[in-house]
C-alpha cells in the first residue's frame, strides 16, 4: 500500500531543499554582482539555467525614462544592439510606465513573463524580468523566492553602484593622481611632498634624477636623513619645524646630497597642506636646483669684481702715473728743490694722501722740515688748531726712524698714528690726529738719504698699500734725486765760480813774476841793443839776473804747485817712503824761512830737539811743513810763530801756531779745500792751494790734519803722522 | 526531414567509409547533410579524408565518441553514417575553439559560424543546434554557456561530448572533410518544424543535501566546509558502504551529484576522481554556493528515464518522425553494461519501431532540461526527435 503522505512528505522536502537550493545558488552569485566589472550576465545565466527560462533580463531605466540593459540571459549579440524605447505611461495601469522591448527572442508566443521589480534609493526602479517557454512548472514559493532574489539584486545593486562609485571615484583619483604624478614628474622643478614628521610621501622624477636615489629607496624617510649634509641638517630641521607647525620659512635655500655625494644647492618654495580639521597633513616643497645657476652667477660676480678691481687698480695706476707726472714735471722745472718738494708735497695731499711731510737733512744729524701739506678732508675734520711736532731722531717709528736709518716705513692698517707728531687741541688736553694708514719713506739719492718723504691717510680714504708703498717710493726717488741733482748744480756752479776765481788768481799769480821778469829781460836786451850792456855796472845786470832767477823759480813753484794738485786729483802722485826725522827736517825749513822771516820781522821758534823718526817721504813731509809755515808767515801779520815737534811711539805730531788773522769757525771746512781760501785774494797772494796739498798729502801719509782758529785769534795747525807710514799697508802711489 | 543511416565495423578507415557511406546513400537523391560519427579506434584524419573522398562535396560533420549505435545496435568499434535529406530544412557548420583556452569564446565563434553559414532562416522555421564540444580538454558547461550567448533564446538544444571511453584520453571533430581536438563543432539546423528534444537522466537523490562551499570550475573542493570525498565517505558510511579513495571511482559511478533546479530537475554532474587534496573532480563544473545532492540510479529508473526522454521528444516534434539522434551518457552504458541494448530500445520502442535512430555515447550531455537555457549536463540521455 502506498503511503500517500511520506510521498506528499518527501515531495514537499524535496521542493524546499530545491527552492534553498536555487537560493542559496543565485544568492552566492549574486555576490558577483557587487564587482560592477562582472558582467551581470553571468548572473542571469545562472538565474535562466536554475528556474529554466528562456530569457532573463535585467532592466535600469535613469531618471529621464531612459532605459539601459543591465544584464541578460537568452539574447543573441544582434538583439543586444537594438535599442530600447522610453518608458511611456502603462496602457492598462494607470500611473504606471512600460516599455515594448523590441528583442526578436520575446516574439515567440506562449512565452510567459515573470517581472520582479527591484526597489532601489532612486526612481524608477530596475526590472527583472523571466520569460518562459511555457507556464513553468514550479512550485508557488518561487515567486515569493524569486521576489527575494529580488531584495539580494536590490542590495547587491545599491553595492554595485556604490561600488562602481567608488572604481570611479578611485580611477578618476587614480587618474588624477596619475595626471598629477605626470606633471610631476614632466615638471622640471624638485617636488618633495613631506608629512609633517617629515617623512617622505611623494618624491618626483626631477628629484629622482638630482638625487640618484629612486622614490622607493626614499619612501616614508625622514628627508633630512638622506639627503642633507650633516651640516646642513640641524639648520633645515629647524626649519622644517617652523613650516610644519605652519609658521613662516616658505622661501628658503638648502644644500641636498645626492647618492655621488655631490652637494646640489636648491631654492625652496614650500606650503602646507591642511586637512579637514585644520591640521597640518602634508608639507609640499618645490625647488629648483640653481647649482650651477649660483656658480654662474659668482663666477660673474667674481669676474665683475676682478674686472672692477683691474679697472680700480688701471684707475689707481693711472691716477699715481699722473702724480708721478706731475710731481716729476714739478721737481724738473725748478731749480729750487724746497720749492718743488713743497709744490709736491701740496700736489700729493690733494691726489693721494691727507697730510704729507718733507724733511731734509742738512748735511750733519740736523734736518729741516721744508714742507707740510693737509687735504681738505682733514682740515675739515679737524677744523681746530692742529700742529705736527718735528720728527725725533730717536724714535723707534715715523719719520725719525727713516731720517735716521734711511728706511722706508710702512703702516697699513691701524698703526698707532703717534709717530707721526700730529696733535690738535682739544677741550682740555691735546689728541692725537689718527691716521689710518701712512708710509714714511727716505729720499735715496746715490745711496745717501737725503731727507723723508711722509705721507698719511685717515680713515675713509682706504689704507695705503704695497702699490701705494711703491708709489711712495717712487715719488721719494724722484723727489730726492730732483733735490741731490740741484745740490749737485749748487755745487757745480759754485765750484765753476771758484774756478774762476782761482784762474783769475793763478793768472794774476803768474802774470806778477812774468811781468818782473820781462821788465828785467826788456832791460837787458836794452842795453844789448844800443851796447849798453857791455858798459853796464855788474851790479846793475846781476840785480836783473837775480831778480829773473828769483822771478823763475817763484813761476817753477807755481806751476809745480798746480802740477801737483793736478797730480793728487789724477791720481798720479807719486811717493817714495823712507826713514826721516820729523825734527830735523823741521828744523831745516825753518832755516830756509830765516830770509821771509826776516824781511817781515817774524819770530819763529822752533821745539823740535828731540828726534822724531818715521817712514815718510821726506820731500812731501817737507812740502806740508813748507806750506803751513809759509801760511803762518803768511798770515801771521808778522807775529812770533811757533812750531813744534812732538810725538809717541807711533804718532809723530808736528804743530805750527800762528798769532795772525785766524780764520773763522764756519770756514774751517773749506780751508782744506781745491781753490777755497779762508780770506780775499785781493789782501793775500798765492793759489790758495797750500792747505789744499797739506790735506791731500797728510791724507797720503796716513795722517790728519785740524785747525783750530778763531777770527783774529791767529791759527794752529796739527798734523797727526803715524810713524809706520800709512795704515793698512796700502801701497804708495795708489790714489785716494 | 528524413535520415538514412549506414554503418560500418570495419577497423579500416577506407572501408568503413566506404560501407557507411554507400548504405546511408543508397536510395537518396538529394542529400543535404551527414552527421558522422564514430568510435576512437580510427585514425581521425585518416578516416575524415576517406569520408570526405566517399561523400564528395556534401556538406558533413560529426565526432568520435565512445561507441555509435544504430536502432538498438551498439557498436563499441565503427562508424555510423545519418544522411539528412529532404526540402523541409537548412543546415550550417561551425567549428570554435580552442575550447581549452577561452571555451565560452569557442561556444560563440562556433554558434557563429554556423549560423553565418545558414541562409536567411524563412518564416516560421525552428532552429535547433547541435553542441559537439571536445569534453575532454575544457570547460564544455562554459562551451554551452558561450553557444547559448550567441544564439539567444528560441532555440532547442541538443549534443553531447566528444570523446572516447574510458580512460577518457582521445577526441576528435570532424568538419568539412578535417579532423579536429580541442574545438567544439555546432551543427545548425532552421527546420519547417521543430525538432522535438527528450532530455532525462532517472537519477534521484537521497540523503541530506551538502552545500558546495569551495568550487574550483568542475572540481568540488569543499562540501559542507570539508573535503568533497569525506561527503561521499560519509554517504558510503551511512549506506554501510566503506569508501576509500581506490574504491571511489566504482562507486561514483553509481552516486553522482545533483544540482537542483527550480523545476524539481536535478542537472547531474558524474565525478572523476578523488585528487590529493581530498577535492572531487567532476566532469562538469560544480557551482559555487549551490546545494548539491549525491543521487542514485536504479537500472529501471535509467531505463524509464530513457523512455521518457524518447517520448518527450517524440511529443514534442508534430507528425511522423524522419529519425531521431540520440546523445547518451557514456557513464549510463558503464552503469547499465549490457543493459544498454534495452535502453537503446526503449528509445527505439518510445520514438516507434521504424523510426530511424542513430546516436553515440557522449561524454556529457547538451539539452535544456525542462525548457528554458541548454546546460551540460552528465549521465543524461538527450533524444531529438527529426520531423518527418
Amino acid at each position: 500500500m502506498v503511503d500517500l503522505s511520506a510521498d506528499a512528505d518527501h515531495k514537499l522536502t524535496e521542493e524546499r531543499l530545491a527552492l534553498l537550493s536555487v537560493l542559496q545558488e543565485l544568492t552566492v552569485a549574486a555576490l558577483d554582482l557587487l564587482n560592477p566589472c562582472t558582467p551581470a550576465d553571468d548572473f542571469l545565466d545562472r538565474v535562466a539555467e536554475r528556474l529554466g527560462c528562456a530569457v532573463a533580463l535585467w532592466l535600469q531605466p535613469d531618471a529621464r525614462g531612459q532605459v539601459g540593459l543591465l544584464g541578460a540571459s537568452g539574447l543573441s549579440p544582434a538583439s543586444r544592439q537594438i535599442p530600447i524605447p522610453r518608458l511611456s505611461p502603462h496602457p492598462r495601469q494607470p500611473g504606471a510606465l512600460w516599455v515594448d522591448l523590441p528583442y526578436p527572442e520575446l516574439a515567440s508566443p506562449g512565452l510567459v513573463r515573470w517581472s520582479v521589480p527591484i526597489d532601489d534609493a532612486g526612481a524608477p526602479s530596475s526590472l527583472l524580468l523571466m520569460y518562459f517557454d511555457r507556464e513553468p512548472h514550479l512550485p508557488r514559493q518561487y515567486r515569493g523566492m524569486v521576489e527575494r532574489l529580488g531584495g539580494v539584486l536590490r542590495t547587491a545593486l545599491v553595492h554595485r553602484q556604490l561600488f562602481a562609485r567608488t572604481l570611479d571615484s578611485e580611477r578618476a583619483l587614480q587618474r588624477e593622481r596619475d595626471f598629477s604624478s605626470a606633471v610631476l614628474d614632466t615638471a622640471r622643478a624638485l617636488v618633495i611632498v613631506l608629512d609633517p614628521e617629515g617623512r617622505i610621501v611623494r618624491f618626483n622624477r626631477a628629484c629622482q634624477e638630482v638625487t640618484g636615489y629612486s622614490f622607493e629607496e626614499l619612501r616614508g624617510e625622514p628627508f633630512w636623513k638622506r639627503l642633507l649634509p650633516p651640516d646642513e641638517a640641524a639648520r633645515v630641521v629647524t626649519h622644517f619645524a617652523v613650516l610644519a607647525s605652519g609658521r613662516g620659512f616658505d622661501q628658503y635655500e638648502s644644500d641636498w646630497l645626492t647618492r655621488k655625494g655631490e652637494r646640489r644647492l636648491i631654492s625652496w618654495s614650500s606650503n602646507v597642506l591642511r586637512g579637514e580639521s585644520g591640521a597640518i597633513e602634508y608639507v609640499i616643497a618645490t625647488g629648483i636646483d640653481i647649482t650651477e645657476h649660483r656658480r654662474m652667477q659668482q663666477e660673474r660676480d667674481q669676474t665683475f669684481q676682478r674686472e672692477q678691481q683691474a679697472r680700480a687698480r688701471a684707475e689707481e695706476q693711472e691716477g699715481r702715473s699722473a702724480l708721478l707726472a706731475e710731481a716729476s714735471g714739478l721737481l724738473a722745472g725748478s731749480l729750487a728743490p724746497e720749492d718743488a718738494l713743497r709744490s709736491v708735497a701740496a700736489l700729493t695731499v690733494q691726489r693721494f694722501a691727507d697730510w704729507c711731510a718733507v724733511d731734509l737733512l742738512d748735511g750733519g744729524h740736523s734736518f729741516q722740515r721744508i714742507a707740510e701739506a693737509r687735504s681738505e678732508a682733514l682740515r675739515d675734520t679737524v677744523p681746530s688748531r692742529m700742529h705736527c711736532s718735528l720728527p725725533d731722531l730717536d724714535a723707534a717709528h715715523g719719520p725719525g726712524r727713516v731720517l735716521r736709518l734711511g728706511e722706508a716705513e710702512f703702516c697699513p692698517d691701524g698703526c698707532a698714528a703717534m709717530s707721526l707728531g700730529c696733535v690738535r687741541d682739544a677741550e682740555s688736553l691735546s689728541e692725537v690726529v689718527e691716521f689710518q694708514s701712512w708710509i714714511s719713506v727716505p729720499l735715496l739719492a746715490r745711496e745717501h738719504a737725503l731727507g723723508a718723504l711722509t705721507l698719511a691717510r685717515m680713515r675713509g680714504g682706504g689704507p695705503y698699500g704695497p702699490a701705494d708703498l711703491a708709489l711712495a717710493q717712487e715719488l721719494a726717488r724722484r723727489a730726492a734725486m730732483a733735490l741731490d741733482n740741484a745740490r749737485l748744480y749748487q755745487q757745480a756752479q759754485l765750484a765753476i765760480g771758484l774756478r774762476d776765481e782761482f784762474l783769475s788768481i793763478a793768472s794774476h799769480e803768474l802774470k806778477t813774476p812774468v811781468t818782473s821778469l820781462q821788465l828785467s829781460v826788456q832791460g837787458l836786451m836794452r842795453l844789448g841793443r844800443t851796447g849798453a850792456l857791455r858798459t853796464a855796472p855788474v851790479a846793475s845786470v846781476t840785480h836783473s839776473l837775480e831778480v829773473i832767477e828769483r822771478q823763475a823759480k817763484r813761476m817753477a813753484k807755481l806751476v809745480n804747485t798746480l802740477l801737483d794738485v793736478s797730480r793728487i786729483h789724477a791720481g798720479k802722485l807719486e811717493l817714495e817712503f823712507e826713514e826721516v826725522d820729523l825734527a830735523a827736517l823741521v828744523r831745516d825749513v825753518a832755516a830756509r824761512f830765516t830770509p821771509e822771516l826776516a824781511s817781515t820781522g817774524t819770530r819763529l821758534r822752533v821745539h823740535a830737539g828731540t828726534a822724531m823718526p818715521g817712514v815718510w817721504d821726506r820731500s812731501r813731509l817737507d812740502q806740508i811743513v813748507t806750506n803751513l809755515l809759509s801760511n803762518a808767515i803768511k798770515y801771521g801779520e808778522g807775529r812770533p810763530i811757533e812750531v813744534r815737534v812732538e810725538g809717541d811711539a807711533e804718532v809723530a805730531r808736528l804743530e805750527v801756531r800762528d798769532q795772525g788773522i785766524g780764520i773763522p769757525a764756519e770756514r774751517h771746512a773749506r780751508i782744506f779745500r781745491a781753490f777755497e781760501r779762508a780770506v780775499s785774494s785781493r789782501h793775500y797772494g798765492g793759489l790758495g792751494l797750500g792747505l789744499h796739498i797739506v790735506n791731500q798729502l797728510v791724507e797720503r801719509l796716513g795722517g790728519s790734519v785740524q785747525v783750530e782758529s778763531e777770527a783774529g785769534q791767529g791759527a794752529t795747525f796739527t798734523v797727526e803722522l803715524p810713524r809706520q807710514g800709512p795704515r793698512a799697508a796700502a801701497p804708495a802711489g795708489l790714489g785716494p | 526531414m528524413r535520415i538514412q543511416i549506414g554503418k560500418s565495423r570495419s577497423p579500416d578507415c577506407a572501408a568503413a567509409a566506404r560501407e557507411a557511406s554507400h548504405q546511408a546513400l543508397r536510395g537518396v537523391d538529394a542529400p543535404t547533410f551527414a552527421l558522422v560519427l564514430c568510435t576512437d579506434q580510427y585514425d581521425a584524419p585518416g578516416l575524415a579524408s576517406a569520408i570526405d573522398a566517399e561523400l564528395g562535396q556534401l556538406p558533413w560533420a560529426g565526432c568520435c565518441a565512445a561507441g555509435v549505435f544504430v536502432g538498438t545496435e551498439l557498436l563499441l568499434q565503427g562508424l555510423v553514417i545519418a544522411l539528412f535529406h529532404g526540402d523541409d530544412f537548412l543546415v550550417g557548420v561551425g567549428m570554435g575553439g580552442p575550447v581549452s583556452v577561452h571555451p565560452r569564446a569557442a561556444g560563440r565563434a562556433a554558434v557563429a559560424g554556423a549560423v553565418a553559414r545558414l541562409p536567411l532562416k524563412p518564416p516560421g522555421f525552428r532552429r535547433t543546434l547541435f553542441v559537439l564540444p571536445d569534453a575532454l580538454s575544457g570547460n564544455s558547461t562554459e562551451v554551452v554557456r558561450g553557444a547559448q550567448r550567441e544564439a539567444g533564446a528560441g532555440i532547442r538544444w541538443a549534443g553531447g561530448g566528444a570523446g572516447n571511453t574510458v580512460p577518457f584520453v582521445k577526441s576528435a571533430q570532424f568538419v568539412q572533410g578535417q579532423a579536429y581536438e580541442d574545438q567544439v563543432v555546432v551543427i545548425a539546423f532552421d527546420a519547417r518544424e521543430p525538432m522535438g528534444v527528450g532530455i532525462q537522466h532517472g537519477w534521484s537523490p537521497y540523503g541530506p543535501p551538502s552545500q558546495v562551499t569551495k568550487a574550483r570550475g568542475s572540481t568540488a573542493v569543499e562540501l559542507d566546509y570539508e573535503r568533497a570525498f569525506e561527503v561521499y565517505r560519509h554517504t558510503a558510511e551511512s549506506r554501510g558502504d566503506a569508501l576509500d579513495t581506490r574504491g571511489f571511482p566504482r562507486f561514483a559511478m553509481n552516486h553522482p551529484l545533483g544540482i537542483p533546479q527550480a523545476n524539481g530537475e536535478f542537472v547531474i554532474r558524474d565525478p572523476l576522481s578523488v585528487e590529493p587534496d581530498g577535492s572531487v573532480r567532476f566532469i562538469a563544473e560544480v557551482p559555487d554556493g549551490s546545494l548539491v545532492r549525491v543521487m542514485q540510479g536504479k537500472r529501471t529508473d535509467l531505463l524509464d528515464a530513457a523512455a521518457i526522454a524518447a517520448t518527450l521528444a517524440r511529443e514534442a516534434t508534430p507528425g511522423t518522425l524522419g529519425g531521431a539522434v540520440v546523445f547518451d551518457c557514456v557513464s549510463r552504458y558503464l552503469v547499465l553494461g549490457d543493459g544498454v541494448r534495452d535502453e537503446l530500445a526503449a528509445f527505439q520502442a518510445a520514438l516507434g519501431e521504424g523510426v530511424p535512430l542513430v546516436g553515440c555515447l557522449t561524454l556529457g550531455e547538451v539539452g535544456a532540461m525542462g525548457g528554458g537555457v541548454p546546460q551540460f549536463h552528465n549521465k543524461t540521455a538527450v533524444v531529438v526527435a527529426l520531423p518527418g
